[in-house]
């Protein structure tokens, strides 16, 4: 946090706070802060990945197997049969 | 009540659960991910087998390799929590191995969930010469389950070890050539689909 950052955080304090909660307001504004920035980055594809990693999974594979099926062709067809067979 | 809280959140929300420095009964539900794969992997599957060919394969059920693979498969996960564990105390992350067995067993769900299916789709190969639809969905859902698996260790490096990138380039290199080596020896002993 930059010395600007302060003191726009400072200004947003209330002005009727007493002096010896200042501090607590100004800790828990800071908190709060990290808080949001870590919401943040947590945003968007992360947020999917990492938190619904079924979903991801599932949303990635398609296009995944869709790749390969197109540069493998038919050989893409075999592979199953190739590793799943019986003795 | 917490065993089966913390299995339905290692499906549902990962992260919750696995990010947590301890949680009641995680371990155990850990434990329990790995213990329905080792059983449906090393128990299960070679029965069905024996069950459903017996007739047209010369088959037998041998006790001993059934022991074999279903200790080997719980081996494999406690050397593959050491190593993740050996390389974060490397990387002085403090923490315990009892940390890194609580998270790491629930990435076994998809391990499962492969070898039901697979051992499905053995007793029913014929399945595999459908359509080339059929098997692009086949192909699609074990990829899936690739993709899942891979996110799973990625939680545990981002969200457990709390791993910087070059940290994570560095034990993905080192556990991916320690985790070759499990498969491999899981596979000398039989395990049919890698437990790690």
């Amino acid at each position: 946090m930059n010395d600007k950052e302060i003191e726009k955080l400072l200004r947003s304090i209330e002005s009727d706070v007493p002096p010896d909660e200042l501090k607590d307001r100004v800790f828990e504004r800071i908190i709060a802060q990290k808080d949001c920035h870590a919401a943040s980055f947590m945003a968007g594809l992360e947020r999917v990945i990492f938190e619904r990693p079924f979903i991801a999974a599932c949303a990635l594979s398609i296009p995944i197997s869709g790749f390969l099926w197109a540069i493998m062709g038919e050989d893409y067809m075999d592979i199953m049969s190739n590793i799943i067979r019986p003795w | 009540m917490n065993i089966i809280k913390n299995l339905y959140m290692s499906i549902t929300s990962p992260v919750k659960v696995m990010s947590q420095e301890e949680s009641e009964g995680r371990l155990t539900a850990s434990f329990l991910t790995v213990i329905a794969c080792a059983l449906a992997g090393s128990v299960i599957a070679p029965v069905a087998y024996y069950l459903a060919f017996r007739h047209k394969y010369d088959l037998s059920l041998q006790l001993h390799s059934i022991l074999i693979t279903f200790g080997a498969s719980i081996l494999t996960w406690i050397a593959a929590s050491a190593v993740l564990w050996g390389l974060s105390s490397v990387f002085k992350k403090g923490l315990g191995l009892r940390q890194i067995l609580s998270t790491w067993g629930f990435s076994y769900t998809p391990n499962l969930i492969c070898i039901i299916a697979y051992n499905l789709i053995l007793l029913k190969s014929s399945i595999l010469s459908d359509s080339n639809v059929t098997v692009f969905f086949i192909n699609t859902f074990f990829i899936m389950l690739l993709v899942w698996k891979a996110l799973y260790y990625f939680i545990e490096m981002r969200h457990v070890i709390k791993t910087t990138v070059p940290e994570l380039f560095i034990i993905t290199v080192i556990s991916g050539l320690s985790f070759a080596l499990l498969m491999a020896a899981g596979g000398a002993v039989g395990i049919e689909i890698p437990m790690i």
